[in-house]
């Protein structure tokens, strides 16, 4: 069973609560949350506004501590880990896609993609790099710098980034939310495609059904904690549940 | 908008308050010289008002020279004290007295005097001095020395001490130590009292005094008194009253005081200026921050003009506040000094120190008018951001035409180095005024230009970087160039301190080089030379007759050629240095490089001129030089020759004899020597070491020490300077961790991605870190170019006095590891703070 566990699960979190302020101020972002995710699905996350999507993600990923309980990547626990040690486990093992802010402006769009791998001082693996370069579809823009990039380009240049150092998983916090309809699209396409062709884990945090839709899987969060969760869903579904939940 | 301004003040402490430590800092050096100079001041006129606390009528030669007493003939105290009205008169004997330690080191404070004194019993009342212990010296072989040298140098009552004074030295019983008021020791000086007759023995004044201090009876008014003595005393001797007489005195110190005090404000100019630069930086960096916050204001109603005001508001609150910080620490450091001065033995006098109304009002106004000046632009810039700004991305002002900058900075840079020149070679006006105003502008107008050059720059001195350290180099050398005009300002202000240092260095090592060649040049046939080790005007200070005479008759010496040193006026009344030299042995030591009459000619009377300063003169062999001696007068001196030899830095040389006649010092200045034929060097040193042990205060140097020692003096005074410098290298580095601070503030959301995607803390410091040194090094380069281009016109512009362009490689690449150091020091906090950047609250979206 243990053994299963550690090859099928990318990530879990047991017994997670995530409080914040103290006393009257005092907020339960995460109330006793268990969840998995499986290594090879791209899982959904979705939740009104104050569920605590955002919060059980960060902690998942090791930006942020839980007040008690505990979360894996891998069969590594978080809580024990210093600092350098998180840093380092997130430079090997995590990918990042955030909603906003992704690329540092300074670096051209290949290197902000190699960035991880060079602040590693790790050689790229070029067969990777042009399937993955191939599959965003940016072959072409390689040199340029993020201002001269459209916003849809830039998301893509930071799954981009997520993928290029074939992490154990990859989270992203609301990647298609600055985007209109047609980037979405294009970016939530691949990152299915990073799923089913390049055998990838993705996590992601939305509020867009559409977006969820794309997904294997959705777990549904309210007030801190799991109220529900669908398996290959389509938008509808999606949506049907969200106004069960109240969303 | 005064509450907004307070609001902005308060909201941005940690900003401002790091610009307010530039202020601090400046205002400091400024406030600190004035409390210093004025302490100082008090201090010597209060010294003066003791020593002619009781003395009602002060008797003494008259003469121009401040370096020079003029004796009085003894039989003048008797007919003083024939002067109806004086109650009592003593003559008084003085002569330098430097008196030897147990180790046989001569006793010296930091260059203050070594005075010799008589003691006449009776005369209590008369002198400050007072009997603390033992008794006072009666006889030949007894003295009293100072409390406080004999506490420093642990000699008591009882000890054996050697003195050398004129005449040699000779061995005394320390039978009294003497107080000076109720303190121990004035200002480091050491004070030997004899009686009178060994004094004037002693100090070569048989039959003289320097001076005469009496009391009068009351029976008159002073007036009257001062009359009637005038009346007895022989011509070139004149009597005022003691209060006048403290009155002079004290005026001379103050103007020497004045002179120290201008030279300090000069550097605390320089921190002043490079604070300059950083407030403009901080604010204008701090105004971009506020984009929105300002655009929001315009887009409720205020107007251009109150946003400018609102800036304006801000920094007269932060220049008010730093100002009052920095006249306190001001005061602080002049009481540091003074302890630490206490510590090194200088007993500097005490009491409160003293602060007048100038300082505090001198050090707000420059604190508040640099701060407001520094922060006009970028409250003119706050003014220009439009509505808009508040709900759109627009960053403001955007690239300005660089066709206008390369203009502005050229024609800016090309008006400093005319106004340079014009100081360095024209001959209007102030040339040191206009050599300072020239070089500010020159800086202004490089600081204009220097965002042209600072990517570029920042490249070639990163390029290093991403093989260092791969992405992280690369990062932090493109931060650098990421806004050229914030890093160009950031530089600039480090230029102005390296250029200054520069300049020094520049200056020093061409006056070592000078030194050297002139030296060589002149001197390169004595074998030895032989110098006073007593720091001091060289006027008052000097090697004991007695030696050139022991030497002659040293058979393995051959020739001892002594010089003298002394100071005439011109006829514009102007001082000039002079030195004495013995015509018949001077050509065996000096290559005189005689182009018209002969050295052999000096002996008749008359004066060898430096080639140029003939010229100078319009005097040539044949015609007559004015010149105005301290025992003489002013006398029609006849030219005997020209000579061209630089090597005593002295353009005027005379006669020993003909000095003897004109001055009363008579101590020899320096002793040129060479060792008689057939004998080896080393048994010649021996020679002269043996008859040096009997004087502990000469040393004699080969020429090679000799070189070396002056190069090391010019080196002592490049540490003062540097050290004095150090102040505006310090703040234009605190300007250096500002802007760092406030980019990483503005950069806080790239941190915490980078942090996201794997960058540990280290990497993150060093990309900071990097960032600062490349920063550094560009605002050192720049220092340096300037620094260079100014000390060699500076140099060239004294060409005719002899200065060879002499360029300190070695110095000036420690200059430039220096700064890229105290990048890495700079880069200290922001990069502690970037490190610990907050990772969620990075990425978080608005």
């Amino acid at each position: 069973m243990t053994s299963t566990l550690q090859e099928t699960v990318a990530a879990r979190i047991f017994n997670g609560t995530k409080i914040y302020g103290e006393g009257h101020a005092e907020v339960r972002a995460l109330d006793d949350v268990s969840v998995e995710f499986q290594k090879g699905r791209f899982t959904a996350i979705m939740g009104p506004s104050g569920s605590g999507k955002s919060t059980l993600l960060h902690c998942i990923a090791g930006l942020d501590e839980l007040t008690s309980g505990e979360t894996f990547i891998g069969d590594v626990e978080l809580g024990s880990l210093k600092d350098r040690a998180l840093t380092l486990l997130r430079r090997e093992k995590v990918g990042f896609i955030f909603q906003a802010y992704n690329l540092i402006p300074t670096l051209s769009a290949s290197e902000n993609i190699t960035l991880p791998l060079d602040i590693a001082r790790e050689d790229i693996d070029q067969d990777w790099f042009d399937q993955v370069i191939t599959t965003i579809g940016l072959e072409n823009r390689l040199s340029h710098l993020p201002t001269e990039l459209s916003g849809g380009e830039q998301q893509r240049v930071a799954a981009a980034r997520a993928l290029v150092s074939r992490p154990e998983i990859i989270f992203a916090d609301e990647p298609s939310g600055n985007l209109d309809s047609t980037s979405a699209g294009e970016l939530l396409d691949f990152m299915k495609q990073a799923v089913t062709d390049l055998g990838q884990t993705i996590v992601m945090v939305t509020h867009d059904p559409g977006a969820a839709g794309y997904s294997d899987r959705v777990v549904f969060l309210g007030d801190g904690r799991v109220v529900g969760e669908l398996l290959e869903p389509t938008s509808d579904a999606i949506f049907d549940r969200m106004r069960e939940l109240g969303g | 908008m005064l509450k907004l301004a307070w609001k902005g003040v308060r909201a941005h402490k940690i900003r401002l308050g790091l610009t307010a430590i530039a202020i601090v800092l400046g205002v400091a050096f400024v406030s600190g010289t004035f409390v210093f100079t004025d302490t100082l001041d008090r201090a010597f006129s209060g010294l003066f008002d003791d020593i002619f606390a009781d003395v009602d009528v002060y008797v003494r030669g008259e003469t121009d020279f401040d370096s020079e007493v003029v004796p009085i003939p003894a039989s003048v105290l008797d007919d003083v004290r024939a002067v109806d009205g004086i109650e009592f008169a003593a003559g008084s004997v003085e002569g330098f007295a430097q008196i030897i330690d147990k180790d046989g080191d001569p006793i010296s404070n930091g260059g203050a005097p070594t005075f010799g004194l008589s003691w006449v019993p009776g005369a209590e009342s008369l002198t400050p001095l007072n009997i603390r212990e033992g008794r006072a010296p009666s006889q030949n072989g007894e003295v009293m020395i100072d409390l406080g040298t004999a506490e420093t140098s642990k000699l008591a009552v009882g000890d054996t001490v050697r003195i050398v004074v004129v005449a040699g030295s000779e061995e005394f019983e320390i039978v009294g130590l003497s107080g000076f008021g109720s303190s121990d020791n004035v200002l480091g000086a050491t004070i030997a009292s004899f009686d009178e007759a060994t004094a004037m023995r002693l100090f070569n004044s048989e039959g003289e005094f320097a001076s005469i201090s009496a009391s009068t009876d009351g029976t008159a008014a002073l007036s009257t008194v001062l009359d009637r003595v005038n009346d007895v005393l022989p011509s070139g001797v004149g009597a005022v009253s003691g209060a006048a007489q403290s009155e002079q005195d004290s005026s001379d110190l103050q103007e020497e005081i004045g002179f120290l005090s201008t030279a300090l404000l000069v550097f605390a100019g320089v921190g002043v200026l490079v604070g300059a630069f950083i407030i403009y930086n901080t604010f204008s960096i701090i105004i971009a921050q506020r984009t929105r916050e300002m655009a929001m204001l315009r887009a409720v109603g205020a107007t251009a003009s109150q946003v400018t005001v609102m800036i304006v508001i801000e920094a007269i609150v932060v220049g008010f506040l730093a100002s009052a910080i920095g006249i306190a620490a001001g005061v602080g450091i002049t009481w540091l000094l003074r302890t630490a001065f206490d510590a090194a033995g200088v007993g500097f006098p005490q009491g409160p120190l003293t602060i007048r109304p100038r300082t505090v009002v001198i050090g707000m106004l420059v604190g508040m008018a640099v701060t407001l000046f520094s922060a006009l632009i970028p409250a003119r810039q706050a003014a220009r951001i439009p509505p808009v700004a508040a709900i759109s991305q627009a960053t403001i002002g955007g690239p300005k035409s660089l066709t206008k900058r390369l203009v502005a900075g050229t024609i800016l840079t090309t008006i400093g180095a005319v106004i340079l020149a014009l100081g360095l070679f024209g001959s209007i006006g102030n040339a040191l005024t206009l050599v300072g105003l020239g070089a500010f502008i020159v800086f202004l107008g490089v600081t204009v230009l220097a965002p042209l050059v600072a990517r570029r720059s920042a490249r070639i001195i990163g390029a290093p970087l991403p093989t260092m350290f791969g992405v992280t180099g690369t990062l932090a050398r493109e931060n650098s160039v990421r806004r050229p005009r914030r890093t160009a300002a950031t530089a600039s202000a480090l230029m102005i301190g390296v250029a200054v240092v520069s300049v020094v260095a520049i200056l020093a090592s061409s006056l070592k080089q000078s030194v050297e060649d002139q030296v060589t040049e002149s001197f390169g046939i004595t074998d030895f030379q032989i110098e006073a080790t007593t720091f001091g005007d060289p006027a008052q200070v000097g090697l004991s007759p007695a030696i050139a005479t022991e030497l002659t008759l040293v058979p393995e010496i051959g020739v001892v050629s002594r010089t003298k040193f002394g100071i005439w006026k011109n006829e514009d009344g102007s001082d000039r240095q002079l030195i004495a030299v013995d015509p018949s042995t001077l050509e065996d030591v000096f290559v005189a490089k005689v182009q018209t009459g002969s050295v052999a000619a000096l002996a008749g009377g008359g004066v060898l001129l430096q080639v140029d300063a003939a010229k100078d003169l319009d005097v040539s062999v044949g015609s007559t030089l004015p010149m105005q001696f301290p025992l003489t007068g002013i006398e029609q001196v006849p030219v005997v020759g020209t000579f061209a030899g630089e090597g005593f830095f002295s353009s005027y040389l005379i006669s020993n004899d003909f000095y003897e006649e004109r001055y009363a010092n008579q101590l020899d200045y320096q002793l040129f020597i060479n060792i008689a034929d057939g004998v080896e060097n080393e048994s010649g040193r021996a020679a002269i070491d043996g008859v040096l042990a009997d004087f502990p205060n000469a040393e004699a140097k080969n020429l090679a020490e000799f070189i070396e020692d002056q190069k090391s003096q010019i080196d002592v005074l490049l540490v003062i300077i540097n050290a004095l410098l150090a102040l505006a290298i310090l703040i234009a580095l605190l300007g250096i961790a500002n802007t760092l601070a406030l980019s990483i503030f503005e950069r806080k959301r790239e941190l915490g991605l980078l942090r996201a995607v794997g960058m540990t803390r280290r990497q993150v410091r060093r990309m900071i870190r990097w960032e600062a040194v490349i920063t550094a090094l560009f605002g050192a380069f720049l220092g340096l170019l300037v620094g260079v281009v100014l000390g060699w016109a500076v140099v060239v512009a004294l060409e005719d006095e002899g200065l060879s362009f002499g360029f300190p490689f070695q110095l000036l690449t420690t200059y430039v590891v220096v700064a890229g150091l105290g990048g890495v020091v700079a880069s200290l906090w922001p990069s502690f703070r970037g490190a610990r950047t907050n990772v969620l609250e990075a990425i978080a979206y608005e």
